[in-house]
């Protein structure tokens, strides 16, 4: 896949996720398209196409929602950055990598959030936010996995365990 | 040579990533003025935003109605209860709005100084939510164009929405008042006591507040309305009392507070540009 498009895709996404997809909230929780998409690219196009996924979406919601600017950007790229390395022992032909990598990633997500907010003292009591963080993973490694399958048909040209082919 | 790029190469990452930390808590608390970059790209995103977002909301009114169908016997109940409890209100209020008048006139012949009224509303759609599930921020259509400044009010219909917290040429972000760090000063929407304290937000859309009389009787489905104190002008409404909590370790006396704005649906506001020359001449007021 192009760069630019990876780059446009970005900007799409923010856009669609700040605005329709803000009315399929479940329970009050929206799944973080910007992780999924920036691991899922990592792991089958290239490093590079994660980073550039991370840093635009990361750019966009801090410049437009954010409190503070580049805490998205940083974590978004440290995801990405721990991914690729993780993915090297891993298998990708099997459902079990996407959902692995993108719960843990959404969890790392929220830690690392949660650090940058507690040295800026404006950290939320994490109960609070227990709940939220749960039904994300759910919602993201679902989605994950749906994007993650189509991708990987379209790259490798079999469908995601289908050992026969 | 390749080895020398390697090294060359993390140093650039962490000097950047310590650069980018640095900004980080210098942006903290929302900047006076945002970058000629940040205002350009918003102007070019904010009419698709609006755009995609007007989908949004048609698509969620045309579907509210199914899946609330079976709420609806329920509602109707309730808004006939409070139909009637409302009659008996404009009686007692058609009474105090004939004192008032009097009052008024009284008020008028003794030349009293009276503060002005908010006129200059400026109106604007919500254009952008927040994607992340840890802040309650959004994006609005007016910037400094349209005469909106740093820390102005936002409100809607219902009541009170929150501040302006940094703003571009023709957008700005908001911070709502179910925030977690936003605080609001409030008081009691009563004639008789007037409690004051102080609100602060939760991340499940409702309000914890602390009065500061511990003695103060307050009760369930109190309204309250912001008090003056802070940023917010005074009178606007915030919302119900649901619960009381008495905690009697701290000597505080806490309310939960159920805003009177739908957060989830929100999509046109007003804004109350935030002039510091008048707040200052305002305190100085008798």
């Amino acid at each position: 896949m192009k760069k630019i498009i990876v780059f446009l895709l970005a900007i799409a996404n923010f856009i669609l996720m700040s605005t329709l997809f803000q009315q399929f909230r479940v329970y009050g929780v929206l799944a973080n398209l910007c992780i999924v998409f920036s691991i899922i690219f990592a792991i089958l196009f290239s490093e590079q196409h994660g980073y550039i996924f991370a840093v635009v979406s990361g750019l966009l919601q801090d410049t437009f929602l954010g409190k503070v600017l580049f805490v998205n950007t940083i974590i978004y790229t440290i995801l990405v950055y721990v991914t690729v390395r993780v993915e090297r022992i891993m298998f990708k032909g099997n459902d079990m990598t996407p959902i692995f990598l993108i719960s843990m990633a959404t969890i790392a997500y929220h830690l690392i959030f949660f650090v940058f907010m507690f040295l800026l003292q404006s950290t939320i009591p994490i109960h609070q936010l227990a709940m939220h963080i749960i039904i994300e993973v759910i919602l993201n490694s679902i989605i994950g996995l749906i994007i993650y399958r189509l991708v990987f048909k379209n790259v490798f040209g079999y469908k995601l365990g289908d050992y026969n082919a | 040579m390749t080895r020398m790029n390697e090294r060359l190469k993390k140093i650039i990452v962490i000097v950047v990533g310590l650069l980018m930390i640095l900004l980080m808590a210098i942006s903290f608390g929302g900047r006076e003025r945002i970058t000629a970059v940040e205002s350009q790209l918003g102007s070019f995103i904010a009419p698709v935003q609006r755009f995609f977002s007007q989908i949004g909301n048609f698509m969620d009114e045309k579907t509210e109605p199914i899946i609330n169908v079976l709420n609806y016997k329920s509602l109707n109940e309730s808004l006939s209860k409070e139909n009637e409890m409302l009659k008996a209100q404009v009686v007692s209020l058609t009474m105090a709005q004939k004192e008032f008048e009097e009052l008024n006139e009284l008020k008028q012949s003794l030349h009293y100084a009276e503060r002005s009224d908010q006129d200059n509303y400026i109106s604007c759609s919500v254009i952008a939510k927040d994607i992340g599930n840890w802040f309650n921020m959004f994006t609005i259509d007016a910037g400094t164009e349209q005469g909106v400044t740093k820390n102005s009010t936002v409100i809607n219909g219902n009541g009170l929405v929150g501040l302006v917290y940094e703003v571009g040429s023709n957008w700005s972000k908001v911070i709502s008042i179910i925030d977690h760090k936003s605080s609001v000063g409030f008081e009691m929407l009563r004639v008789t006591d007037d409690y004051d304290g102080i609100l602060s937000g939760t991340t499940n859309y409702e309000l914890v507040g602390e009065l500061y009389d511990t003695q103060a009787n307050v009760h369930v489905n109190d309204y309250i309305v912001t008090s003056g104190l802070g940023m917010y002008p005074k009178g606007i409404l915030i919302g119900q009392i649901y619960e009381l909590v008495d905690d009697r370790d701290l000597f505080l006396k806490q309310i939960k507070v159920k805003p009177a704005v739908d957060f989830k649906k929100l999509n046109k506001v007003m804004v109350i540009p935030y002039d510091e020359y008048e707040e200052e001449i305002n305190t100085y007021l008798p």
